[in-house]
């Protein structure tokens, strides 16, 4: 096992009685990266992150972290990992400071050294003033920080982020962001879900596209985008005339779908999934059925228009999480 | 990035002072505020009783200060118990509760302490507030020992065994909050278990052969302390309570006589090691059944060693029959002539039979996996070339412990009945050679019905298909002998598990004819026959079932 890999997943398998929440998932991840799993609800990556994080069992298959077997040495990776759940709930009898030491103990700090981690943490987290208040007395804005700065106690090499931004306010989620960018400097790697899409394509150094439990891609974000894009680009084309007859022309194309007319009446839009040749084919094609055109602009999908791309291909037809 | 040499040692699972968990319940329990007011309730309250009870007896009984302070050890061990006891465990179960509810307890698994430490962190720091409040009391505990003179043994047991106790108690309040995610119920469920386990059970079963149950509370070593203490103080000594004492002493186990305080710490010690293992089976995975097969066999064998080592020396005596050793029976049985006599047995028979196979069943259904266990179980091996999941695991058939279950249950049933119609209560009946082979298929195919029925269709059915072929008979006929038609009646008892308890017996058992004896003796044959087939269809639907799961993984891989 390549201890260049910070998380390593061969062949993974989750079910929930009949319904598979993942399936033959063999995900890598090198260390240092800020790695974001990308899917609609239901894709599986909640299951995956709660198997990463050994909270859970897979149905097969394997999981290394930092290059340690998770399911046959849990506690050995245990050290080395932290996770930070949706919605990452807080005690409600403790201060933010006891609920710091309490897992700062668990994971085997005493002392001076506890304590000197603690504020450090509660630093990061912007929370230094809190250290006595309640916890259940934070917003929900404080509550992801103060988690935050418990899954960071233990300096884990891999730190697993389940929406983390959640509830955050532009400013702090900005904060976080240069927060997980240091992380990540220092040889530590970040995988984490999102919903905000745009943050996590500005934040993640690598992406991984998961649908119906499959890992559909997985690279640097240019490159996935790059890829997916080709795929399914949009395209625009105005006309000085013969619109009518191009869209026609184009609903019968397999290669196109979703043809509009724009506003204005001179121009059709539509999602195309050929390659480069299949696309000078359909302009020429477009000319040699007369129709006259006026531009052609080709618009490469940001990772967004993936993400609702696989969400709008899920519809109705939704998996276990 | 580091190794694993560098990992931080963590605490060790006994050190508890140093038990994150621990200590941060400490912190969370013991506020100062929250604690004064506690405290200051319960010393008011205990003050209050022990006033009573030492300067009225004193006052108004002209009692020497030497007994009214034994007496008055009394309230104060009542108060400590409630502390302990039901606070403390409604304490250790909603706090669990409370902790799975807020998610915390997925943090809590994520730390590297090992599963060991966590169960003891909960264990003693959930209830720390109940350890400090009879902490509190103590001083009336000193000055009742010291100004009563109490023997230093005598309190030193009582203490023990409340001790010992307490943690079984708050472990049943850690099973309860495993089991149920609501705070509430499992709060209430916990506290009622401590009731029932106390007052109610011990009543029910004490005497009807499961006579060890009582040994899962301090009552035998209080008696056993309470009396000796009267005894000191109560002179000339009455005859009754002289005999009490007595048998408070040491409990009869098979042939050895072992003294009640070791004998109660003997039973809560099992009782507390499977709790626990319990809890640590969940906190090393969360998905695991509770106990593993394998254990739940041993498990099985234990609960029907401690039930026959304790039953069967009462036989002799007559004490296991509920007229010769309860009030009740005293007041009420044996007016009615049903001393020692053959319906007495026939029925005391049945029903420890009956509990024998609740008990069973029980434990066969926290071992049985469901539909998502036996795929997954399937998906596994199949990935790893098996033919299935190994025998002992969780997600395997539970078909085959449940035969060995069925046997060893049969095997104490039929113990049990032979002992007592061998004992000289019964010169005129016994149990003939064959019986054994008759008893077997009873257990057998009771259980088999259950456990296929479980495992193919779920709780939900298993449940009907008790209460329509089980109960509702047994309810039907109910109405019927009211409208004294006994004959329909009797018949219409022939599908239900729990009558076939009574109605075999009335085969072996060479009882006095009565009026509707035949009919009674063919409703067992029909039971017989139609569990028989019953069984033999549900096991080949089961085996078929697993077939087509397999063929169902089978697909899958080849579609992969």
């Amino acid at each position: 096992m390549s201890e260049e890999l910070a998380i390593r997943t061969i062949d993974l398998r989750v079910d929930y009685g009949e319904t598979v929440a993942v399936k033959s998932l063999n995900l890598e991840v090198p260390r240092g990266e800020i790695y974001g799993l990308v899917g609609p609800n239901g894709a599986g990556k909640t299951s995956t992150f709660r198997i990463l994080s050994t909270l859970m069992e897979p149905t097969y298959g394997e999981v290394f972290l930092c290059g340690i077997d998770a399911l046959l040495y849990p506690a050995d990776v245990r050290h080395r990992l932290a996770y930070m759940p949706d919605l990452a709930p807080v005690p409600s009898d403790l201060r933010c400071g006891e609920f710091l030491e309490m897992f700062a103990a668990a994971h085997g700090l005493r002392g001076k050294e506890k304590r000197d981690r603690v504020e450090e943490c509660l630093e990061i987290a912007e929370l230094t003033e809190k250290r006595n208040s309640m916890c259940r007395t934070l917003s929900r804005g404080m509550t992801q920080r103060l988690v935050l700065a418990k899954s960071l106690l233990h300096k884990p090499d891999v730190l697993i982020l389940d929406e983390p931004a959640s509830g955050l306010d532009p400013v702090r989620r900005a904060g976080l962001r240069n927060a997980l960018r240091d992380i990540a400097k220092d040889g530590r790697t970040v995988i984490i879900s999102s919903h905000i899409l745009t943050e996590l394509a500005d934040m993640c150094t690598s992406v991984g596209l998961m649908r119906r439990g499959l890992l559909v891609d997985s690279g640097r974000v240019d490159d996935v985008v790059d890829r997916m894009g080709q795929k399914q680009k949009r395209i625009t084309i105005r006309f000085f005339e013969g619109l009518e007859g191009a869209k026609r022309f184009l609903d019968a194309k397999e290669t196109a779908s979703g043809v509009e007319i724009q506003p204005g009446g001179d121009a059709l839009q539509f999602s195309f999934s050929g390659g480069n040749e299949q696309q000078s084919e359909l302009i020429a094609e477009l000319i040699r059925n007369g129709c006259k055109l006026r531009t052609f602009q080709e618009q490469q999908s940001t990772i967004e228009e993936i993400f609702l791309e696989l969400s709008g291909d899920d519809e109705g037809g939704q998996e276990a999480e | 990035m580091s190794d694993s040499s560098e990992q931080p040692q963590t605490v060790s699972s006994w050190n508890l002072w140093r038990n994150p968990i621990f200590r941060r319940y400490c912190k969370s329990q013991l506020r100062p505020v929250s604690t004064a007011i506690w405290a200051i309730t319960v010393l008011v309250f205990t003050t209050f009783c022990f006033l009573m009870v030492y300067i009225g007896t004193t006052q108004f009984g002209d009692s020497e200060p030497r007994e009214a302070a034994r007496l008055a050890m009394i309230p104060v061990l009542v108060i400590q118990g409630l502390i302990l006891m039901l606070i403390g465990t409604g304490a250790t179960t909603i706090g669990y509760v409370r902790e799975a509810d807020e998610g915390i307890t997925e943090y809590q698994r994520l730390t590297p302490m090992k599963p060991l430490a966590k169960v003891l962190g909960f264990l003693f720091g959930l209830p720390i507030r109940s350890y400090l409040l009879v902490g509190l009391t103590m001083p009336f505990t000193i000055f009742c020992v010291v100004k009563g003179e109490i023997p230093m043994r005598s309190v030193l047991e009582v203490y023990t065994m409340f001790f010992v106790s307490g943690i079984l108690y708050h472990l049943t309040g850690l099973l309860a909050g495993t089991v149920l995610k609501r705070r509430l119920m499992a709060g209430v469920l916990s506290m009622g278990l401590v009731f029932c386990i106390n007052f109610v059970l011990p009543a029910i079963l004490r005497r009807s052969g499961y006579q060890f149950l009582f040994y899962t509370t301090v009552w035998p070593v209080l008696q056993l302390h309470g009396s000796g203490l009267m005894l000191d103080s109560v002179n000339p000594v009455p005859t009754e309570l002289k005999n009490f004492n007595a048998d408070s002493i040491s409990v009869q186990f098979f042939n050895w006589n072992i003294p009640t305080f070791f004998f109660g710490l003997i039973v809560q010690g099992f009782l507390i090691f499977t709790f626990g293992l319990i809890i640590y089976r969940k906190w090393k995975s969360e998905r695991s059944h509770l106990l593993s097969k394998n254990f739940t066999v041993l498990a099985y064998s234990g609960i029907l060693i401690l039930f026959l080592g304790t039953s069967l020396p009462l036989m002799e005596t007559g004490r296991i029959f509920p007229s010769m050793s309860t009030q009740f029976g005293q007041n009420y049985m044996r007016p009615l002539g049903m001393q020692g006599s053959f319906p007495e047995g026939w029925g005391l028979a049945g029903f420890c039979g009956l509990v024998t196979l609740i008990i069973a069943n029980i434990l066969i259904q926290i071992v049985t996996p469901n539909r998502d266990g036996l795929i997954k179980g399937l998906r596994r091996a199949h990935k790893e070339n098996l033919s299935g999941p190994g025998f002992g695991a969780d997600e395997a058939t539970a078909l085959w412990h449940t035969i060995v279950i069925a046997v060893l249950g049969a095997v104490a049933w039929f113990w049990f009945t032979d002992s007592l119609f061998d004992s000289k209560w019964y010169d005129d009946h016994s149990l003939p050679g064959h019986a054994f082979f008759l008893m077997l298929p009873v257990f057998l195919f009771a259980t088999v019905c259950f456990v296929c029925t479980l495992q193919m269709s779920g709780k939900g059915a298993l449940w009907m298909a008790m209460l329509f072929a089980w109960i509702v008979p047994l309810l039907a006929a109910g109405v019927l002998f009211a409208a004294k038609q006994y004959v329909p009646g009797i018949y219409l008892t022939s599908p239900s598990a729990f009558a076939a308890f009574f109605s075999s017996l009335a085969i072996l058992l060479d009882g006095p004819d009565f009026e509707n004896l035949k009919h009674l003796k063919a409703t067992f044959w029909i039971w017989l026959a139609l569990h028989a087939f019953l069984s033999l269809l549900l096991v080949a639907m089961l085996q078929s079932r697993q077939s087509q799961l397999k063929h169902l993984i089978l697909g899958e891989s080849g579609r992969d």
